[in-house]
């Protein structure tokens, strides 16, 4: 899960950015709008948290130009004006959330959630495919009854996995939402990260639940 | 009478008045015509009575040419009573009649004969007399001369006759009055509804402002020059700069909470993290210095609001003194060479013994504002000139080499919160030009910019003496 963060003040951006980061999440983080746009416009996020006051572009800017630009991507504000006017204006200029200084790492982390939900269209915080079931709460994952360990990227992976459930996912695409820029490497990172997962979630089963599809990628799905 | 309207207080007051006045006129009137047709009828009655007086002679014989011609003659004791065609009987409701002493007609009539009704002599004299509820005016004369003697000649006239025209008058005023009078009453009240309606329209108002606390209505009673008209432009401008200041106040409680709640954020958010888990100790100092540094931002933003506040409301939180105001800039340029970030180097050219009536503490933060603003918007290796000079008026300039300010920022700079981009990652609270600004105020002195882009700025403060 790829997140965009663009939040002016340095201290509460590096601290944002640390703890999301340590929830799993892949995220970039930016100080000003205009670097936001440009982030915007090299990468696909799945949630993009937005400081509306904000150096060169302010966050309705950036929302604007998204939405312009067709980036449907969910928006969150998280600025420190509360009043009710500003958060109508926020909404109505077409934020998913708007969340208030200060706040609680606990319920941005819940609102992520209610966000990435809606962009997968599915109900629950519990992801299940076959008798692989994960959790985005508490980041637990199952294989039936037996749970599996997995590291923050593989856990990524099988997560982004899941919510695409029987689609086919190339390899740039799934570096793109796990991996940041911060990450410099070969796009081979993704076939390394499969096959740790296929030994993890696989590897005793018989009923094989990640595919490769030659030529396009991978996809994740019960056999038929 | 308190809880009407003054729509009808004022109707009601002035038909009460109208009505007065139009009694009293209608009974002063009538009083003086009704006396002077009284005071006519009585002449007019003395006249007729003594030119008849001559009227009756008295002759041994008739004459019956005179007779032929009109004259009458009466028997009376041994010859004839000649009462001459000239004799007035009955004029304009006024008859004469001539009695003897005892009380007996002699001749013609009026409407106490009719009556039987007998009414003593008295010589010269207008009696009034009522019969029948009708008052009467009786004059009598004594007669003398030759067979004469004894003689009594009376006038007799009602005191109604020839009021005919003041009765019609009465009659008149009785149906047309009153309806004059409602007439007014109706119009005035009408009158008084339309020039009291814009006051209603300012009630209107008034009440809509302060039920939906909505400043935005205004009264608009559109174009006119009265009162009212003056009254509602007056209350417009007033609900006008209530609302700037309102929205004023809004913006700064607004900004001030967005200020406050930015460095609040970081700290929980610093809190939260570190209290998660279990933290290396490098980590458990990094966040300590992470909500040190926020508490210092905080803190300093207090300290400037409530230095503003106090500025505005209070007047007294800040007693003004004689301050040495050449060793108060001397001072602070002093320590703050010492700073020398950016390696920015600070000069000054200070006059001595300049002399001014203020607060030092807020002069000093004036100063220091300034000189710090220097610094913050100043270049690498800069230069800060101050100079403090007193001709016509004591003049403090802090000049910067550093990046200027455009065109359009200058009015901007001394608002609150305001904060050019490039500073807003430094440790400004956004306050500092427009606390300068509002201390200046305060020592009834000016603040000016002189800025260009990429070459620097100057501030100049001047206060009169």
């Amino acid at each position: 899960m790829r997140i965009l963060l663009a939040e002016d003040e340095a201290d509460l951006n590096k601290i944002i950015t640390r703890k999301l980061t340590s929830d799993g999440y892949c995220v970039d983080s930016c100080y000003n709008g205009s670097e936001a746009i440009d982030f915007l416009e090299t990468a696909d996020y799945d949630v993009v948290i937005l400081d509306i006051m904000m150096p060169e572009v302010d966050g309705f800017g950036v929302l604007h130009h998204m939405r312009n630009t067709g980036n449907s991507a969910p928006v969150l504000f998280l600025t420190a004006k509360d009043s009710i006017a500003d958060r109508v204006k926020g909404l109505d200029s077409g934020a998913d959330d708007y969340l208030t200084k200060p706040f609680s790492f606990e319920e941005l982390a819940a609102r992520i959630r209610v966000m990435t939900r809606k962009r997968f269209d599915i109900a629950a915080n519990m992801l299940e495919v076959g008798d692989l079931t994960l959790d985005t709460v508490s980041h637990t994952v199952k294989r039936g009854e037996k749970e599996i360990t997995l590291s923050t990227k593989e856990y990524n992976l099988l997560e982004y996995l899941m919510l695409n459930r029987g689609i086919v996912l190339s390899r740039e695409k799934i570096e793109d939402h796990i991996w940041n820029f911060e990450y410099e490497g070969g796009t081979n990172v993704v076939d390394v990260y499969i096959s740790y997962l296929r030994k993890k979630i696989d590897g005793n089963c018989q009923d094989k639940l990640i595919h490769t599809v030659r030529g396009r990628g991978y996809m994740i799905k019960e056999k038929p | 009478m308190k809880n009407l309207s003054i729509r009808v207080k004022i109707t009601a007051w002035f038909s009460g008045i109208m009505a007065f006045i139009v009694a009293v006129t209608f009974a002063v009137i009538f009083w003086v015509s009704n006396s002077v047709t009284q005071k006519n009828i009585q002449d007019s009655l003395i006249e007729i009575v003594e030119s008849n007086v001559d009227e009756i002679e008295f002759y041994e014989e008739k004459n019956y040419q005179k007779e032929l011609h009109g004259d009458q003659y009466i028997e009376y004791l041994d010859g004839y009573l000649e009462i001459d065609d000239d004799f007035l009987d009955q004029v304009n409701g006024i008859y004469s009649s001539l009695y003897q002493e005892t009380g007996k007609l002699l001749y013609g009539e009026n409407p106490s004969v009719r009556a039987g009704m007998e009414i003593p002599f008295s010589d010269g004299i207008v009696k009034k007399v009522t019969w029948n509820r009708t008052g009467y005016y009786v004059y009598d004369r004594l007669l003398s001369g030759y067979g004469i003697d004894g003689l009594w000649l009376r006038g007799m006239v009602s005191r109604n006759q020839g009021t005919q025209q003041l009765q019609w008058l009465v009659r008149l005023s009785v149906i047309a009055l009153p309806a004059l009078l409602l007439l007014a009453v109706i119009g005035g009240y009408w009158i008084a509804g339309r020039a009291l309606k814009p006051i209603q329209q300012i009630t209107q108002t008034a009440a809509r402002i302060s039920q939906g606390q909505d400043l935005d209505k205004r009264i608009h009673l559109g174009s006119g020059t009265d009162e009212l008209h003056q009254l509602a432009d007056v209350l417009d401008n007033m609900i006008n700069r209530l609302d700037k200041a309102f929205k004023l106040e809004q913006q700064f409680t607004s900004d001030a909470s967005h200020e406050l709640r930015t460095p609040m954020s970081v700290i929980m958010a610093q809190c939260e993290y570190i209290l998660e888990n279990t933290r290396t100790s490098e980590e458990y100092e990094a966040t300590l210095k992470v909500i040190q540094r926020q508490g210092r931002k905080m803190s300093k933003l207090i300290e400037d609001m409530l230095c503003i506040a106090r500025l505005e409301q209070n007047k007294d939180s800040y007693p003004r003194e004689m301050v040495d105001f050449s060793t108060l800039v001397q001072d602070i340029c002093m320590d703050m060479a010492l700073l020398k970030s950016k390696n920015i180097v600070l000069g000054w050219e200070i006059e001595p013994g300049i002399f001014l009536m203020g607060n030092a503490m807020l002069l000093t933060r004036m100063v220091t504002n300034l000189i710090s603003n220097g610094y913050r918007y100043g270049k690498q290796d800069g230069r800060i000139s101050i100079r403090l000079k007193c001709d016509n008026g004591i003049q403090l300039s802090v000049e910067d080499n550093g990046i200027g300010i455009p065109d359009e920022q200058k009015d901007r700079i001394f608002g609150r919160f305001y904060q050019a981009e490039a500073a807003r990652f430094s440790e400004g609270t956004g306050l500092g030009l427009a606390m300068v600004r509002d201390i200046a105020k305060y020592h009834r002195g000016t603040i000016e910019v002189d800025s260009v882009v990429g070459k620097g700025s100057k501030f100049t403060v001047k206060f009169s003496i």
